[in-house]
């Protein structure tokens, strides 16, 4: 007989049912807790409900991901271009998919896409910002004033530091120049 | 469907952030303002960013400038890059100074590299020492460099060391 893979089955947020390669589904921690703890998983009726964010798309995304850093002997370049072109997708994907990895506790991909994001939004202006995150402008008005407030302590905070007051505490360059005279 | 990151994921990418682009997203939405104000965000921003940190200092013999360079941040940042003022040193010391490199691990490959690192560098790792020039050494200590100043004909030491000035390098 042959031997069969183990399976598990997933529900997504849509409803829909899905069998995936325990191995690879065992990737993600809260679908393992699911199999270990609960025993959840092995048929059709016990299904793991995944969480609301994570979409058949999503999760079909994870589980690429996961097929690929499951495989051992990868060197880390290659791990590393294929992060690289895993993340080159829309940002509005790359939020959900943020969001969908976070729910199954995928710490390695949820670091991933959250620097893929910093990348994306670092020279963004706050209405792009907004766009992204889908925020409402809710400040317009009060910001000049408060920005000038904060902006000016954090330049102190920024002289201490470099006028060495906190000494030792902080780790970062601090050049000290010894005169011999 | 659109997809609302939680807020503890936005903190997450928040802190990966330089300082200006926090700074212009304090206006972007209330409770970014109240986050980004926040002198605990301002602790744990900047302990991400010591602890990653990579800094070159880079002097280009022909002038006098010397510039401190962060070749992890992103070209589009304005403190990648920042002038050092080392007016104290005497004006010839300039030209026997070359580069100093300290990083934490194997020299990385970036995509965004500064093309002002095509010049010769040096790479020094924690606790060595290097002689610039007879006048000049740098040693890397605790992941500080310190510049030492010799002046052969001159024996007495002034005590204590003379904090650094330089624009804001953050």
């Amino acid at each position: 007989m042959k031997m069969m893979k183990p399976y598990v089955w997933l529900q997504t947020s849509d409803d829909s049912i899905q069998q995936v390669e325990q191995e690879i589904a065992m990737f993600c921690p809260l679908i393992c807790q699911e199999i270990i703890q609960k025993g959840m998983g092995s048929s059709k009726n016990c299904a793991i409900c995944l969480p609301q964010q994570v979409s058949p798309a999503m999760l079909s995304l994870i589980l690429d991901y996961c097929r690929f850093h499951q495989v051992p002997g990868r060197s880390n370049k290659e791990r590393k271009s294929y992060d690289e072109k895993f993340v080159r997708i829309d940002t509005e994907r790359l939020c959900e998919l943020t969001s969908a990895a976070d729910s199954l506790q995928l710490k390695p991909l949820v670091d991933l896409t959250s620097r893929a994001l910093a990348r994306i939004i670092e020279g963004k202006t706050p209405e792009e910002i907004r766009d992204i995150f889908h925020l409402p402008d809710d400040l317009t008005e009060n910001v000049e004033v408060e920005e000038e407030h904060v902006d000016d302590r954090s330049v102190d905070d920024l002289l201490s530091f470099i006028n060495g007051n906190d000494g030792g505490k902080l780790n970062i360059l601090t050049i000290l120049i010894f005169v011999f005279t | 469907m659109k997809a609302i990151l939680q807020w503890e994921l936005v903190i997450e990418i928040l802190l990966m952030l330089p300082v200006k682009s926090l700074v212009h997203f304090k206006c972007v939405y209330k409770s970014w303002l109240c986050l980004l104000s926040d002198p605990h965000f301002g602790i744990s921003h900047f302990q991400r960013l010591s602890a990653s940190f990579t800094r070159l200092l880079f002097i280009a013999p022909p002038s006098p400038e010397i510039r401190s360079i962060d070749f992890n941040a992103s070209l589009h940042d304005d403190y990648a890059s920042a002038t050092l003022n080392l007016n104290f040193l005497p004006p010839n010391t300039h030209h026997n100074v070359q580069i100093i490199v300290e990083t934490r691990y194997a020299f990385p490959q970036h995509q965004d590299f500064n093309p002002l690192l095509k010049a010769k560098m040096v790479f020094l790792s924690n606790k060595t020492s290097l002689n610039l020039s007879n006048d000049v050494r740098c040693t890397i200590f605790n992941r500080k460099i310190l510049v030492h100043l010799y002046q052969t004909q001159r024996t007495d030491r002034i005590a204590n060391p003379v904090p650094f000035h330089s624009k804001p390098f953050l």
